[in-house]
């Protein structure tokens, strides 16, 4: 086919093509050109279908993996078990409705008491196991001493909204426990005895009744002893001996 | 190219490539690939049906008498309401079991104070669980006027797109059909990257000792609305003890419920918002603090 015999020499590595591949010293590699063509194509098609395997095989090794126990000893991801355990755990804080049922008058007082909205079991402490068990029962009331639990609330705090009422522990007298003159569960939050004083060993007037005091006394009033108080508002104190 | 050799005659340096495909082998392709591409869509079908239970609508029942596809629940924390008394703190750890040292909290009660420059001043002295000290506010800070002091309880927010979902490599954190985050402390692996991926900072690892939710050391722990009270008619221990109804808890397709009325009658907003986690919890009183 050549009109030129290529000049046969060691150093051309191109491979000579036809049937006219000189014989050299050393055995070279030889491919006729046509049988070269289809070999490339025919690598083209063997790569496609290695792709198309190899994807179908991964997805068939997903599936595997998330048809079997994918997380060993757990299973398959499966959420609802877990969230039934979660909804099965015990409560602690009951509601008042079940208080309702058995502390019926208590709760008819504090229904019409400014402390309506307020739970029994804010202040009386988790008490689901009390509605249960009689054991429980006669364990007592947790929660804290009655006066810290007011001041928990009605203390002055910065930050507490301006309506809401609070108290000056400094301004306030606090000789006594809260419910000496407070009561929570009453239709009025201070007792209406606290007009007529019928309480015994009350303090001095000015405790309460001071310019600056709990229940204030215009500034012109002269602050003087007890007695003197009761020379004028004997009647109104008459509870205070 | 060696001199003497005809052009149109020489082998091309390249040899020319048959890539066509017979009409057998196309067949065969699409044999394979036909049945691989419809069993992986129908197995990512499943594997979501499986891992994002939230959406399904036919949910299974989480106890026998509640249907979780049939709630939405929602709560309403009112700031204009709340008085900082720490009792919701208390309840949460008494009823769910929670450690008892205050860096560890499913809910805890912020103080922000405002001042006229704009600085927002926010202080949480162990979570607020013993109320803050008695005193009025002060008047004025470092030279500004004290414009604003407010009490703020933070919770989890059961976010609808919860960025804790999402990141939990092994798949622990997940949603109810009812809309709460949980966790499975089973598969929790204790990885941290949901305390991490939460804006709010609202979850925790347990410590090992003393109290423990699940019994589990070392897993995650958040709020959960407190499941297994709203799962059985109640409300969550938090809303129980609140004295002056600054939480308020309900289903939101129940145009009765109290978290309905509130969300009505007072302008509510979400927390940080813009992050798009879509939560559950909204705040009233909060307008001015919109850009935190």
């Amino acid at each position: 086919m050549h009109t030129n015999e290529p000049e046969p020499s060691g150093t051309d590595e191109r491979p000579t093509v036809g049937d006219e591949a000189p014989s050299t010293d050393r055995p070279r590699f030889v491919l006729p050109p046509i049988d070269r063509a289809r070999l490339v194509g025919a690598l083209v098609k063997v790569g496609i279908i290695v792709t198309v395997a190899s994807v179908t095989s991964v997805a068939l090794g997903v599936a595997a993996f998330a048809a079997t126990s994918a997380y060993g000893q757990y299973g398959a991801v499966r959420n609802t078990p877990n969230a039934q355990s979660w909804a099965a755990l015990t409560p602690r804080y009951s509601e008042q409705a079940i208080c309702t049922a058995c502390h019926g008058p208590e709760a008819g007082l504090q229904d019409a008491s400014i402390h309506v909205n307020v739970s029994c079991e804010t202040c009386h402490g988790p008490l689901a196991a009390h509605a249960v068990s009689d054991a429980a029962a006669r364990e007592g009331i947790p929660g804290k001493p009655t006066n810290e639990i007011c001041v928990t609330c009605h203390a002055v705090v910065a930050g507490r909204p301006a309506t809401f009422p609070q108290i000056d522990e400094a301004q306030h007298y606090s000789g006594g426990p809260c419910l000496r003159c407070h009561d929570p569960h009453s239709i009025v939050a201070v007792r209406p005895s606290i007009v007529s004083h019928p309480l015994a060993n009350l303090p001095e007037c000015t405790t309460c009744h001071a310019p600056d005091g709990l229940r204030k006394i215009p500034t012109g009033h002269e602050i003087v002893s007890d007695a003197i108080c009761l020379s004028c508002h004997g009647q109104a104190a008459a509870g205070k001996r | 190219m060696s001199p003497g050799r005809e052009p149109d005659q020489a082998e091309p340096l390249v040899p020319r490539i048959d890539t066509r495909l017979s009409r057998r082998q196309v067949l065969a392709v699409g044999a394979v690939a036909l049945p691989c591409l419809a069993g992986s869509s129908l197995l990512f079908g499943w594997l979501t049906d499986l891992t994002d239970s939230g959406t399904t609508e036919n949910a299974e029942p989480i106890t026998a008498r509640y249907d979780p596809a049939a709630h939405r629940w929602g709560f309403v924390v009112d700031t204009n309401n709340c008085i900082g008394c720490g009792l919701c703190v208390v309840a949460c750890k008494d009823e769910n079991n929670v450690p008892k040292d205050p860096e560890y909290s499913r809910t805890w009660v912020e103080r922000h104070t405002t001042t006229s420059d704009g600085t927002i001043r926010v202080v949480s002295p162990e979570g607020g669980i013993n109320g803050y000290e008695p005193g009025a506010a002060p008047v004025m800070i470092d030279g500004s006027v004290v414009t604003d002091v407010r009490f703020v309880p933070h919770l989890c927010m059961q976010c609808a797109d919860a960025p804790c979902v999402g990141v939990c490599p092994v798949g622990a954190t997940f949603h109810t059909p009812d809309g709460i985050v949980l966790i499975d402390e089973d598969r929790c692996i204790g990885c941290g990257y949901c305390i991490v991926a939460c804006p709010y900072g609202a979850r925790y690892i347990v410590p090992a000792g003393g109290d423990m939710p699940r019994g589990v050391p070392g897993v995650a722990d958040k709020c959960t609305f407190c499941y297994h009270r709203i799962t059985t008619g109640r409300r969550p221990a938090c809303v129980e003890a609140c004295p002056v109804g600054a939480r308020a808890f309900g289903d939101l397709d129940d145009p009765g419920s109290s978290v309905s009325q509130a969300m009505r009658d007072k302008p509510t907003m979400v927390l940080q918002a813009a992050l798009g986690t879509k939560p559950r919890v909204y705040y009233v009183g909060l307008e001015r603090e919109a850009t935190t």
